[in-house]
């Protein structure tokens, strides 16, 4: 039995603390889908037909069921892997979670390298600022911050595509793959199923895609990072463990990292993992910008088609991001913090 | 008690002075205080909260805040420490001018263990191996009376009196030249305190250190000091044997001072009337002036010299013969 405060400890507990925490966000993505207006087979229908047509659907649909029957249904179904068929003009006829699964590698590769962009220009410009408080390279970091937080993300995406693809040539504007056929389907996410398939080739393809929609999406969060990784630097700094460590003769590189830094990412760490599950959701104006076949586009996709399987299928699969990325986050936070462990 | 031969002082401080810059103005933390602590000596430093107590802790290390201002000298060695590069300086904390804080609660660092804090503080002075340091770092540890077992804990494991008990460790462990204190005690209960006030006179007879005891507290510097000095707003008031201080004061505000310590006796609490002054616009002349019962018109004009009116016995008042 491992003592209180070991790491496995905490994140068994934070593992098994998050089923319940599952079960309620889906519990209340079902009864909002049923809440909201709207008439799945008015939709489904072409307007003035025959009643007994309405109601057979309705009946094949089993939404004339009672609602703690079609819930336990739900329940049953997405336990068992199972989140129904689309009843949209794209996709009718397929299998929801099929659809889901070939566009959530493409968010994932998305989200994970603008999160890359953004932690590291964030973590290292937050950094360069908070320790040259009110220095000139602080005021430059502080309204790169501001004004890159507040650009439009099609705007900056339509300006880089002008720039390194239209202009320089260095770069695909749009897509996920052009040329070659994309690399067989093994994870879906094209930069490692090309190196498994041992195609580098089609890896810096891939790669070369990715570059445009990750800069755009990662520059665009890296101003809110800076100003998250500053403030939270000044605190740490002016703390009185710094000031402390400083009169043991503590040399000041090693303050920054061990005391201050690494301090300050406590909660930084929470902001940037709220800030994944987020872009998982999908950035849809970045998708749409660049033409990337993700879940943004997808859900925005099924709700213009009134795609309810779609719809509740998306926001299922998001709500499981949301319980495995805020277990992560927690788990991070205690491999820092050995407060967090009890 | 320890004669205090002005020759062979450690540390000697000359006119020094601290502004502080704040957004309503210039603040005057501590103006033209000059004193000396000898080789194994014990100098209380009392005043009142905003005196310039902490002001001085922190300066003698370098480590005041970026918006103070200096000026004068600290002389350790034979060198200006305000006018001592990072470096040079950064040297000298901690192995051999030590400070502990009057908050232990929150001087360590939460991500870090005992034993990391004094790792890292035996490496950054002295090059020996890391198995070296590390008895050495459960050697202080267990001589402040915290079992050797608990190095690998984190700070928050511990309680307040503990955490002080290992910040003396860590200032100790390098067995300093001198060590500050700055209300050491404030914060712990009383039996903690009375350990505390223990084991630093128990260290100061074996390693022959130097204290400066910054404290409210006029029972501490009774007991435990040697010499006394007494700040009053940023300015010396006056400086003396700890004898001579508390039985034949001299300055209006020191006599006040120790007059509103709760006797048993009569039960009876002075206080001083007023308050202490907005050191951002410090009174003219004689900064006790506006509270001083005895206080002339020349108080009010002029700022009164520090003057010896006995052996090693100073005070800055301009009627300083009358309470002879």
């Amino acid at each position: 039995m491992p003592k209180t405060g070991s790491l496995i400890t905490y994140a068994v507990t934070r593992l098994i603390l998050s089923l319940p925490m599952l079960f309620i966000l889906l519990t209340v993505v079902f009864f909002v889908l049923r809440v909201i207006p709207g008439d799945p087979i008015a939709a489904l229908l072409a307007e003035g037909t025959p009643p007994y047509i309405v109601e057979a659907v309705r009946h094949s649909l089993g939404l004339d069921r009672p609602y703690w029957e079609q819930y336990l249904v739900y329940l049953a179904q997405i336990f068992t892997g199972n989140l129904g068929i689309s009843i949209g003009q794209y996709f009718k006829g397929q299998s929801v979670l099929a659809v889901i699964l070939q566009r959530l590698p493409a968010t994932a590769e998305l989200t994970i390298g603008a999160m890359l962009v953004a932690s590291i220009i964030g973590v290292g410009t937050g950094l360069i600022a908070g320790v040259n408080r009110d220095k000139p390279v602080d005021l430059i970091v502080r309204l790169y911050g501001t004004i890159i937080f507040v650009i439009p993300i099609f705007w900056l995406g339509e300006i880089l595509q002008i720039v390194f693809a239209v202009n320089l040539g260095l770069l695909p504007a749009q897509g996920r793959f052009s040329g070659l056929d994309p690399p067989a389907t093994v994870t879906g996410f094209y930069t490692i199923d090309s190196l498994l398939a041992g195609r580098i080739d089609k890896f810096f393809i891939a790669l070369q895609h990715l570059v445009l929609p990750c800069l755009t999406l990662g520059l665009v969060l890296s101003g809110f990072f800076t100003k998250t990784v500053r403030a939270n630097l000044l605190r740490t700094i002016s703390s009185d463990y710094v000031e402390a460590a400083k009169a043991r003769g503590i040399p000041r590189g090693r303050i920054i990292t061990r005391y201050a830094l690494k301090n300050a990412l406590i909660p930084v760490v929470t902001v940037l993992g709220l800030q994944f599950a987020i872009l998982f959701a999908g950035a849809v104006l970045t998708e749409r910008t660049f033409s990337w076949p993700g879940m943004g586009s997808l859900l925005l996709l099924s709700i213009n088609t009134a795609d309810y399987p779609m719809i509740q299928g998306t926001i299922v699969v998001y709500a499981f991001i949301i319980v495995v990325i805020s277990v992560i986050v927690d788990i991070i936070n205690g491999l820092i913090d050995p407060r967090v462990r009890y | 008690m320890i004669q205090t031969n002005t020759d062979s002082f450690l540390l000697k401080a000359h006119d020094f002075t601290v502004h502080y810059k704040t957004r309503r103005g210039e603040a005057h933390a501590l103006d033209e205080i000059s004193l000396e602590i000898a080789q194994g000596e014990t100098l209380g430093v009392v005043g009142e909260t905003g005196s310039g107590k902490s002001t001085l802790a922190k300066a003698v290390l370098g480590v005041l805040p970026p918006n103070a201002t200096v000026s004068g000298q600290i002389i350790y060695h034979g060198s200006d420490l305000t006018h001592l590069n990072d470096d040079t300086l950064r040297r000298i904390r901690g192995k051999e001018i030590a400070l502990i804080f009057q908050d232990p609660m929150t001087r360590l660092n939460p991500l870090m263990t005992i034993e990391d804090h004094f790792l890292e503080e035996i490496q950054a002075h002295e090059s020996i191996s890391v198995e070296e340091a590390r008895s050495r770092a459960r050697e202080a540890l267990v001589s402040m009376g915290i079992h050797e077992s608990r190095i690998r804990n984190y700070p928050h494991e511990f309680s307040g009196g503990m955490r002080q008990r290992i910040m003396i460790a860590l200032a100790l462990v390098l067995k300093p030249f001198l060590l500050v204190a700055d209300e050491p005690t404030t914060s712990l209960d009383v039996i903690v305190e009375s350990q505390i006030l223990e084991i630093l006179q128990d260290l100061r007879r074996v390693y022959k250190m130097s204290l400066l005891l910054i404290t409210h507290n006029l029972g501490i510097v009774a007991e435990v000091c040697d010499r006394v000095a007494v700040l009053y707003a940023g300015k010396l008031a006056e400086l003396g044997p700890v004898r001579d201080i508390f039985h034949r004061p001299i300055h209006p505000y020191t006599r006040a001072l120790l007059s509103s310590v709760i006797s048993l006796e009569t039960k009876e609490l002075h206080s001083i009337e007023g308050s202490p002054p907005d050191l951002l616009i410090p009174p003219s002349g004689c900064r006790f002036h506006p509270r001083c019962p005895y206080a002339q018109s020349i108080c009010k004009e002029n700022v009164p010299p520090l003057v010896e009116y006995r052996p090693g016995h100073f005070a800055a008042c301009h009627f300083g013969d009358t309470f002879l």
